[in-house]
């Protein structure tokens, strides 16, 4: 489990990274797009509409995927709380016996 | 037996007058006493005036004679009304047609050096080709770089599954979460809200590393077809780009759906997240009130 959460954290915050990066490509890119928009005429304009729809859904895309990152890491979570508490009822089951036992004695 | 119409004495002569001479010395007589001092009379209708003038006639008969066209209408009067035809047309049908020409022309010289001047289209095809050069080393980013860090064999056997991008591997995520996180406590180990609460969160765990697979195989073929519209849109004629701009709004739409379904699980976890510690909070006062009611049973009844 220790090992799982480990693993979730890293891959975050690698995704975090490259999510970073991929900002600044946007930026860069949105802005390239506007100053095109600036010198256009009415006939080269649905060039740039089409790509920046199609920059809309790369967009999108990548959202998708650091939304799965998030959707993997808060499943680790819940699931590492729940294996707090299966350990703790083991725990529990464990000292009942003991006590148990001790006053069966 | 002779025949009685022909007459010795009688001497055919040839109509043209070579065969008149030949024929003139073949009948020659051989003694003067057969010579005829009379000569033959003929009749007034086999004379070579009459034929010729006879031919003469039929030939004028035969020969046709010439026509007035176009029933006898004169044909200056065709010519003139043809003349009038034409200056009409050039000045109803030609002018307009001439106006005409020159709008249109106006019109493509207005097309082609405002609405869509070349080096205007060209220009964009080439800032869409520098931004797919620049999207398309970010899709590989997000693509390639391995971000898979777990170190024991069971947790890699999850985290391979999870970063799949891969709907099939979806079956085995339930096995591999067994294997890393447990299952469900045994009854009579624990209270039934626990094992309920437990399972609950084990469950929406699973739901959302299946989910996370799921949207991030949907976000490889978005950025796939993404790919493939912009290679289309650098190819694109003028008309044709705005197709291609409908069909990435259409993806758009799709992946608009795809990311408030994730962000729904996403919500959804959280507040398994949020309930679970609810949940502890309400069996933590359970446990309060019954350790009370056993403390304060022990200590009255003493």
């Amino acid at each position: 489990m220790m090992d799982m959460d480990d693993a979730l954290g890293q891959q975050n915050l690698k995704t975090t990274l490259v999510a970073d990066q991929g900002e600044d490509l946007i930026l860069q890119t949105a802005n390239q797009m506007e100053n095109q928009v600036a010198v256009s005429t009415p006939g080269s304009n649905p060039y740039l509409t089409a790509q920046a729809q199609v920059a809309n859904l790369r967009c999108q895309a990548y959202m998708q995927m650091m939304i799965a990152a998030e959707l993997r890491q808060e499943a680790g979570r819940i699931a590492h709380d729940n294996v707090l508490v299966k350990r703790r009822t083991t725990m529990t089951g464990g000292v009942n016996s003991l006590i148990t036992g001790t006053l069966t004695r | 037996m002779t025949d009685p119409k022909r007459s010795p004495e009688k001497v055919r002569r040839p109509f043209f007058w070579w065969k008149r001479r030949s024929a003139s010395e073949a009948v020659k007589p051989a003694f003067v006493s057969d010579i005829d001092t009379h000569p033959l009379k003929r009749p007034w209708y086999k004379s070579p005036a009459l034929k010729i003038g006879g031919a003469a006639l039929c030939v004028l008969l035969i020969v046709p004679k010439h026509a007035d066209g176009q029933f006898g209408i004169d044909t200056a009067a065709i010519v003139a009304a043809l003349s009038k035809m034409q200056s009409l047309m050039n000045t109803y049908i030609a002018a307009p047609l001439k106006t005409i020409n020159q709008y249109e022309q106006s019109a493509a010289k207005y097309e082609q050096q405002v609405m869509y001047p070349l080096t205007a289209i060209n220009q964009a095809k080439s800032s869409v080709m520098q931004s797919e050069s620049q999207f398309t080393q970010l899709s590989n980013m997000f693509r390639t770089v391995n971000v898979s860090s777990a170190t024991l064999p069971q947790s890699q056997n999850l985290e391979s599954s999870l970063l799949s991008r891969n709907a099939a591997n979806v079956p085995t995520v339930s096995t591999q979460y067994q294997q890393v996180y447990g299952v469900v406590m045994a009854q009579n180990t624990t209270s039934p809200a626990v094992r309920t609460m437990t399972d609950m969160t084990d469950a929406q765990a699973q739901d959302s590393m299946k989910r996370a697979i799921e949207i991030d195989a949907l976000a490889t073929a978005e950025l796939s077809e993404a790919d493939q519209m912009g290679h289309q849109i650098t190819q694109a004629a003028p008309g044709s780009a705005p197709i291609l701009e409908a069909e990435a709004d259409v993806w758009v739409v799709r992946a608009n759906a795809y990311t408030q379904a994730a962000l729904a699980e996403l919500m959804r976890t959280r507040g398994i997240d949020l309930a679970n510690q609810s949940k502890v909070a309400k069996l933590a006062t359970t446990d309060n009130t019954s350790n009370n009611n056993l403390i304060n049973g022990s200590l009255t009844n003493r």
